[in-house]
């Protein structure tokens, strides 16, 4: 079954670096500039992003012990949206220079307010998790905390301008493409250390699927992985938001579907099958953003078309033989 | 372990338990009416609350166990992986589990004739499967002392004798500790060494010989819901038998 | 041992965090071309969001940002009509009244928008690269039509690229920035020193400017008093021109009033229902300058309707007269042809529209 994960990935990975994109460019002059420009970066991003809001999701599932947790259900999306928002929308309002390049917003503006978006909602739901103990009622006050950032975001939309408010919402059909290998970079820099972390957090996480008081009396250090697992999270939200917009569907969908497939697992090889099923969903999901007869379509609605059916398949399928709990 | 003066309590003192010594080779059953305090003094005792007055004395190389009411675990969590975190502790994170553990583990499931059910969800087994998986778990962890909260919660007669047989063997094989609260009575004079009774926010200690523990016992129920029966002679008997 | 490693994870995750942020600051922060300033920037009339310089083989230009009051360098050399590829059917205008239709652009992003059949037939036959959507080009057909010039309005994705870092250049044409009408038109003498037709350029501005300025004395010398009304709400909010905007010079030049510009006058607002009823009782007329093509829409959507003088005198405009392909050739070329518009408001106006390319009567 990993073999044949592994073979899927690198199919992944090659179907999008060939289909992605233009027919037409093939055995052309410009075949060269634009795999290594264009497309390589594009599959990067791809990726990364698939690799971290999937992990970020499978983290969320675990701490609140919720098959339903994921960034877009907690509001970290919509907080980290709101951060965007702000510098989007907003920037003319609060005008200070190095907000500003010469024709677009600064990514590492971007970044730092998206993250301080994310990381606020975050916070709201960790205080709020040391006084309720019940997860449930800390879903919906995540919900809640989205709602409110949703909501302050469209204030912004509602006094911005025209061509603003079509950027933001370009912004949320999000998007992989259109990054620099610079950037793409930058993310990898954020990324990856972060999932290296989450393996490293693994036996951690594992104790976090066992009721919280049995955990702690086998040496399971409550507060401060709970701290360390909201913040682990919502970095992998903020940056994956900041450059590719709200992503939804892969945050739940994917460390859902692994723990079913890989339902022996537990994290240590979960984190890693999870983000390379993330990874693949985002690779066929740009590849068919392009593919179907020329039309393009946006990242988000290609996932919630195909994507959803995809996975009431596989829990049908499921259904019939093994329960899912 | 040994508790002294200490007032037992979320934020309001519910009582105090003024010398209490737990020594290995023990069952110390906590005993009262429902919400008076029984679970706080065994968190407070497991080290998860700290008493609001006195201490609680505890060797922190001691490994401990804990067993709640309610146990809340992830839903997809299967039943050999909540065995094998018993490991956890000392598992390097790169690390596999060894096959002695894993081999281990199915002994127990075996041993609980729970085997069948590995591969399913914990969350879908019986509530006495379920007791039986999680005591099993804190014993494969090789805890020092074990804290259970309502072991035998809703459970028929013969799941408790089991859980009751079990803990009974392993206190004395091992040499360990156990501190558990419960509400089967007949079942606790039978099986356990000291008896904490918690009424009217005074705690007293009596081993299960004690000749006043019927009366207080009686005075502590018959007060508050229904007339407890205790065939004196018959428990007397049984336990000079065991002496 | 292991509390060691986690918190050195912790801590470079942390670092990491911060330097890549420093580092994307840096590396996203453009290197505009130094211009050397030493020769003068060619005298504007009118405009006064670029700067214009130019020798035999190059094109040396400081257009303000689309983001910002800040003006960004360029430095270009010429180009044919067929390396440059367009985002904007205002572009095409320009070059169309240059070079004529024997050129035609290398691409164009949303040919749907644009009115000229021309376009359309050579996107069909595959002699334009269309790039797919305005907002978003499709890179790889760019770089695949082997334009190296893209032209953008500066809405919607805005690509910053100069030489050296992408097989093609872009430069921002904010004609949309501009105020007044001419001003506007005077963006044609860009196009024209790119393409290397700055004489034409300049001529073609020099006629439709005196034309213009001809014009507008003649009306200042014979006044009338003419209250207008512009647009048409969106439920409780009704959008209305600021004050120096190009619609209002155009209005104010031609002889009307534009109502309601006294407060906040140099941003367009918003009105509510009862704020427009107010001020919009007394219009003579009407410039509808929407999408709204029919007398019932316009009655459903204003509730104080037949309250308005306009709408009782039947003095309610659009710009409708020419259309093709679902688009308003008010929007393509009516920046080329302020003179025109200028007379047609003027029509409007004293209530006789007769010689019309662009207004017409709502009906």
């Amino acid at each position: 079954m990993v073999f044949g994960l592994l073979a899927f990935v690198v199919l992944s990975v090659a179907a999008n670096i060939y289909f992605a994109g233009s027919s037409n460019v093939w055995g052309t002059d410009n075949a060269e500039y634009i795999l290594f420009n264009l497309r390589l970066p594009k599959t990067l991003t791809c990726i990364l992003c698939g690799m971290g809001l999937s992990t970020c999701g499978l983290l969320l599932q675990t701490f609140f012990k919720n098959p339903l947790a994921g960034p877009s259900v907690l509001g970290i999306n919509s907080g980290a949206a709101l951060g965007t928002a702000m510098v989007i929308l907003f920037s003319e309002h609060i005008y200070l220079g190095y907000l500003w390049e010469n024709v677009g917003f600064n990514y590492g503006v971007l970044i730092i307010s998206s993250l301080t978006g994310a990381l606020l909602v975050m916070a709201v739901i960790y205080t709020l998790s040391l006084a309720v103990k019940n997860q449930a009622i800390l879903v919906i006050a995540g919900l809640m905390v989205g709602n409110i950032a949703l909501a302050i975001v469209g204030v912004l939309q509602y006094y911005s301008q025209p061509d603003d408010l079509k950027n933001y919402i370009l912004w949320t059909f999000g998007s992989v493409a259109g990054l620099s290998m610079n950037q793409v970079g930058i993310m990898a820099i954020i990324i990856v250390p972060t999932f290296l972390a989450c393996i490293a957090l693994s036996k951690q996480l594992d104790f976090m699927l066992l009721d919280n008081r049995t955990a702690s009396a086998l040496g399971f250090k409550s507060k401060t992985m709970s701290r360390r697992v909201l913040l682990l999270s919502s970095i992998l939200a903020a940056i994956c938001t900041a450059f590719c917009g709200p992503i939804g569907f892969v945050g739940i969908a994917v460390p859902y579907l692994s723990r079913i497939l890989f339902a022996k697992e537990l994290h240590l090889k979960l984190l890693i099958v999870n983000a390379l099923l993330g990874a693949s969903l985002i690779l066929w999901a740009d590849v068919l953003c392009h593919g179907i007869a020329g039309f393009r379509l946006p990242l988000n609605v290609v996932m919630a078309l195909f994507g959803s059916p995809i996975v009431l398949l596989i829990l049908f399928r499921y259904r019939r033989t093994k329960s899912l709990g | 372990m040994e508790i002294k003066h200490a007032h037992i309590g979320y934020t309001d003192s519910l009582f105090m338990v003024d010398n209490l010594t737990v020594k290995p080779g023990e069952i110390l059953c906590i005993l009262g009416n429902n919400g008076c305090g029984k679970s706080t003094l065994l968190q407070t005792m497991a080290g998860f609350l700290s008493p609001l007055k006195g201490m609680v004395v505890r060797d922190t190389h001691q490994q401990i166990a804990f067993l709640g009411s309610k146990s809340q675990s992830h839903p997809q969590l299967k039943v050999g992986q909540a065995l094998l975190l018993a490991f956890n502790k000392h598992k390097p994170w790169y690390k596999s589990y060894s096959a002695d553990q894993m081999a281990a583990c199915d002994a127990l499931l075996k041993e609980y004739n729970l085997l069948h059910k590995k591969g399913a969800y914990v969350n879908e087994l019986s509530d006495g499967q379920m007791q039986k998986l999680w005591l099993g778990q804190a014993l494969l962890s090789n805890p020092d002392i074990l804290f259970l909260d309502e072991p035998t919660g809703h459970l028929d007669a013969t799941n408790t004798a089991f859980i009751f047989m079990k803990l009974k063997h392993w206190v004395e094989t091992e040499n360990k500790t156990v501190v558990l609260t419960s509400h089967k009575i007949d079942w606790i004079l039978q099986f356990s060494d000291n008896i904490l009774l918690i009424d009217d926010n005074k705690s007293e200690q009596f081993s299960t010989g004690h000749p006043e523990l019927v009366d207080r016992l009686n005075d502590c129920f018959s007060g508050s819901y229904h007339k407890v029966d205790f065939g004196r002679n018959q428990y007397q008997l049984q336990f000079k038998n065991k002496n | 041992m292991w509390k060691i490693t986690l918190n050195t994870i912790f801590k470079s995750v942390l670092i990491g965090l911060i330097l890549s942020t420093l580092l994307s600051c840096q590396s996203t922060a453009t290197s505009t071309d130094t211009v050397e300033n030493e020769q003068a920037w060619n005298e504007n009339a009118y405009a006064d969001k670029f700067k214009l310089r130019s020798t035999n083989d190059s094109v040396f230009l400081q257009i303000e940002s689309p983001v910002s009051n800040q003006y960004i360098d360029y430095a270009f050399r010429k180009y044919s009509v067929s390396e440059i590829a367009l985002s904007n059917s205002v572009q095409w205008s320009f070059l169309k009244l240059l070079v004529g239709k024997k050129e035609l652009p290398g691409a164009v992003a949303g040919h749907k928008y644009f009115c000229d059949s021309i376009i359309h037939s050579s996107v069909a036959d595959g002699q334009v690269v269309e790039l797919r959507g305005a907002e978003n080009i499709d890179e790889e057909q760019m770089i695949l039509s082997e334009s190296k010039l893209l032209l953008q309005d500066g809405f919607g994705q805005r690509i910053l690229s100069q030489e050296g870092t992408k097989p093609y250049v872009t430069l921002f044409i904010m004609e949309w920035k501009e105020n007044h009408p001419l001003a506007r038109l005077e963006w044609i003498k860009v196009l024209g020193a790119l393409v290397g037709k700055e004489k034409e350029a300049t001529s073609i501005f020099e006629n439709k400017r005196s034309a213009y300025e001809t014009l507008k004395n003649s009306f200042s010398k014979k006044s009338i008093s003419c209250n207008v009304m512009t647009s048409a709400p969106y439920k409780n909010e009704w959008h209305i021109p600021a004050k120096n905007s190009y619609m209002e010079t155009l209005i104010s030049d031609a002889g009307g009033a534009l109502l309601h510009n006294q407060q906040n006058e140099h941003v367009s607002q918003k009105l509510n229902l009862e704020e427009a009823y107010i001020d919009f009782k007394v219009a003579d007329v009407w410039l509808v300058n929407s999408g709204i093509e029919q007398l019932k829409v316009l009655e459903a959507a204003v509730p104080f309707y037949n309250e308005i003088k306009a709408a009782q005198k039947g003095n309610i405009y659009n710009y409708h007269k020419s259309k093709a392909f679902g688009n308003y050739f008010f929007w393509e070329d009516g920046v080329c042809q302020p003179e025109q518009l200028l007379s047609e408001y003027r029509q409007m106006f004293e209530g006789n529209l007769e010689q019309s390319k662009y207004y017409m009567h709502v009906e």
